[in-house]
């Protein structure tokens, strides 16, 4: 798992949140599963703004928590929408889910 | 402190709020522009935190909105952004953030910031409430000056400035600059005039102006001479003054009769004499310290007088006139003001005028410089001619009665003091004789000066046709008294009422212990006197009469309620 989490940055958020840290994960984890469908939406619809629009939401909210992998693979896709480029989107999202999946899985043992 | 955030991201609000609460912020949380507008409205926070990129409005609008509704108060923005590039960053300054922070967070950088933006809101209002407090204060001391000023203007109202022979300038906040203009008349028709210059500004150097325009006033009313006037006011200045604050002032008393000017300089730069066709005659040259500056029994009332005749003009100044500055510092100086002041040596010349255009000239600016108090003073034909319609009534009318006093004047009571205001106070007090206070007040100021400087102290009236004569004639009379050891002035006075006219008659018997004199020398045939103001006297009175080989003279004064 510590290819996809910045172990340190969770226990930092751990002691800062206290007790809040459920809700923290929750928020996150219902805001993304929300974005994930879509941003899978805004792909099969090629639009681009709304590719990059989700993609920063969901970059910013990982890069909190700590998920970096999830992190740089929303950057590339923010990068794609932001570019009008959405020829490898599809591929980029498939990636994003499996590692999305993964992060929620993780999060959620936590709890 | 409270601090507004706002972020449409909910892990990040969450995490920010945290970090916030956690350093003992009191936070409110925004989802987007438009609340963290109405939010900031609503509970005025110290510190805002934007997100940039937000829905419905974003950071850079709400920060517009949020900067229009802080008025004069500091409160910093500080934009949070994942964005990198430079023009995004640059943009967030341009709408009026403060500073920027990128995400994610670092809780030390975050708390870095805004403990120095507490800081710099500390300072801020620190600032702003000096900056209100000097404005309060400000307005206080313009306030308290004006009814100073008032009060001033109460009691040192302009006096005879407005005289068609007097030209003056004196700013109208003069009396905070130190400057003060006083012209008054006596009861006998001379013209006092003061000018005055206190050391320091605003309300210091304003309060010692009030005694001494009520000494002024209150003195000269009565009668008395420049003498004791000045000797008063330096008394009264020298007890109440701080020191280091003194009245630099000449003053002078204009005699129209004699066509001469008595006067006291100390501190003041030379005021000057000029005659028609002639230019500058006589300098009154400052030979005093300052009044207000030595205890009285140190001080000198040592006056000078010289010549003053109709047309003459006089030019007194405050030493404002020789320092106006031109533009590159240096000063206007006495040549230049000696030089138009000598151009009177053509008569048509506008002295006064030309000399103000050369100092704004000289100055360079367009209005004419506040700095300086000058007057000009001409004795001019209705100046020479007695008024005897001044203002001394009183709502107040008794019978009149009979009364008589006698006075024994002895060397040491002439030496030291002028006893006509105390005979005039005492006419006062008796009757319905105050309208004719001014007439009689010259009959007995002639009789007594003759019966003292020609009878007792013996001195040829003579001496006075010349200049230098004049001069003389004065430092003898000072001598002579010095020296005075017998000798007397008797005055009687008796009042004999007339019901019919419900006036009455006034008998003054003056003698003195002098040799006499040869008084129908000074009588024409026709009965007719010239000569030591005796004219003068005798057009005032119903009869007059010497008699003792010119050691007595009686006169009687008629009066009456029409």
């Amino acid at each position: 798992m510590e290819d996809s989490i910045n172990m340190p940055i969770v226990e930092e958020l751990k002691q800062l949140m206290e007790e809040d840290f459920p809700l923290l994960i929750e928020t996150y984890v219902n805001d993304c599963d929300a974005r994930i469908d879509a941003l899978a939406l805004a792909i099969s619809n090629q639009d681009a703004t709304e590719v990059r629009e989700i993609a920063h939401a969901f970059k910013g909210s990982s890069s909190n928590l700590g998920a970096e992998k999830l992190t740089s693979i929303c950057f590339r896709l923010e990068t794609m929408g932001r570019e009008g480029e959405l020829a490898n989107a599809n591929d980029e999202y498939i990636n994003m889910k499996s590692e999305y999946l993964k992060v929620r899985e993780y999060f959620k043992n936590l709890l | 402190m409270k601090i507004l955030i706002a972020d449409d991201n909910n892990t990040d609000r969450l995490i920010l709020k945290r970090i916030l609460t956690n350093c003992g912020y009191e936070v409110i949380a925004a989802v987007d522009g438009l609340e963290a507008v109405e939010f900031f409205n609503d509970s005025m926070p110290d510190l805002v935190l934007l997100d940039a990129m937000m829905p419905n409005m974003d950071g850079y609008e709400a920060a517009i909105e949020i900067k229009k509704a802080t008025g004069d108060r500091l409160v910093p923005i500080i934009f949070l952004t994942s964005l990198q590039e430079a023009s995004a960053l640059a943009h967030c300054l341009e709408v009026g953030g403060d500073d920027f922070l990128t995400k994610p967070y670092n809780k030390i950088i975050l708390e870095a910031k805004i403990k120095a933006f507490e800081r710099m809101k500390l300072l801020h209002d620190e600032v702003r409430e000096q900056r209100n407090e000097i404005q309060l204060y400000n307005d206080h001391m313009i306030h308290e000056q004006e009814v100073a000023k008032r009060l001033f203007d109460n009691i040192a109202h302009s006096g005879n400035l407005n005289q068609p022979n007097i030209k003056h300038l004196l700013s109208p906040m003069s009396i905070f600059n130190g400057d003060l203009l006083l012209v008054a008349r006596t009861p006998s028709d001379m013209t006092h005039i003061m000018l005055g210059d206190f050391t320091g500004h605003g309300l210091p150097a304003a309060i010692g102006a009030l005694p001494v325009a009520d000494i002024f006033y209150g003195m000269t009313s009565k009668g008395f001479s420049i003498v004791d006037i000045v000797t008063e006011i330096n008394k009264r200045l020298s007890n109440i003054l701080p020191v280091g604050v003194f009245c630099c002032a000449t003053i002078c008393e204009i005699n129209y009769r004699d066509d001469s000017i008595i006067s006291w300089s100390g501190g003041l730069p030379d005021g000057y004499i000029a005659r028609a066709d002639e230019g500058i005659i006589d300098n009154i040259k400052s030979n005093h310290l300052p009044l207000g500056v030595l205890a009285p029994n140190n001080f000198s009332v040592e006056t000078e007088m010289r010549q003053f005749s109709p047309n003459d003009k006089l030019y007194l100044f405050s030493d404002g006139l020789l320092e106006a500055e031109a533009p590159d510092g240096s000063m206007f100086g006495e040549e230049r003001l000696k030089s138009v002041i000598n151009s009177y040596e053509d008569a048509s010349v506008n002295v006064y005028d030309d000399l103000l255009k050369a100092v704004a000239d000289y100055t360079q600016s367009d209005k004419q410089t506040d700095d300086y108090t000058l007057i000009e003073y001409t004795i001019d034909d209705l100046n020479h001619n007695i008024d005897t319609a001044e203002d001394f009534s009183d709502e107040e009318r008794q019978e009149s009665m009979e009364w008589c006093f006698d006075y024994d004047f002895r060397p040491s009571t002439l030496r030291q003091f002028d006893p006509l205001p105390l005979v005039l106070q005492i006419l006062n007090e008796c009757s319905g004789l105050k309208d004719y206070r001014g007439r009689v007040f010259t009959v007995l100021a002639e009789l007594f000066t003759n019966a003292l400087d020609h009878g007792v102290l013996g001195l040829d009236s003579n001496m006075k046709k010349s200049a230098e004569g004049f001069a003389k004639f004065y430092l003898a009379k000072k001598d002579a008294l010095d020296l005075l050891e017998d000798g007397f002035i008797k005055i009687r006075m008796e009042h004999l009422p007339d019901n019919e006219s419900k006036g009455g008659a006034l008998h003054i018997r003056i003698q003195n212990s002098g040799d006499g004199f040869d008084y129908s020398q000074l009588k024409a045939a026709d009965n007719s006197f010239s000569g030591r103001g005796l004219a003068l006297v005798q057009s005032l009175c119903k009869s007059m009469e010497y008699s003792d080989n010119g050691k007595q003279v009686d006169v009687i004064f008629d009066w009456d309620y029409s």
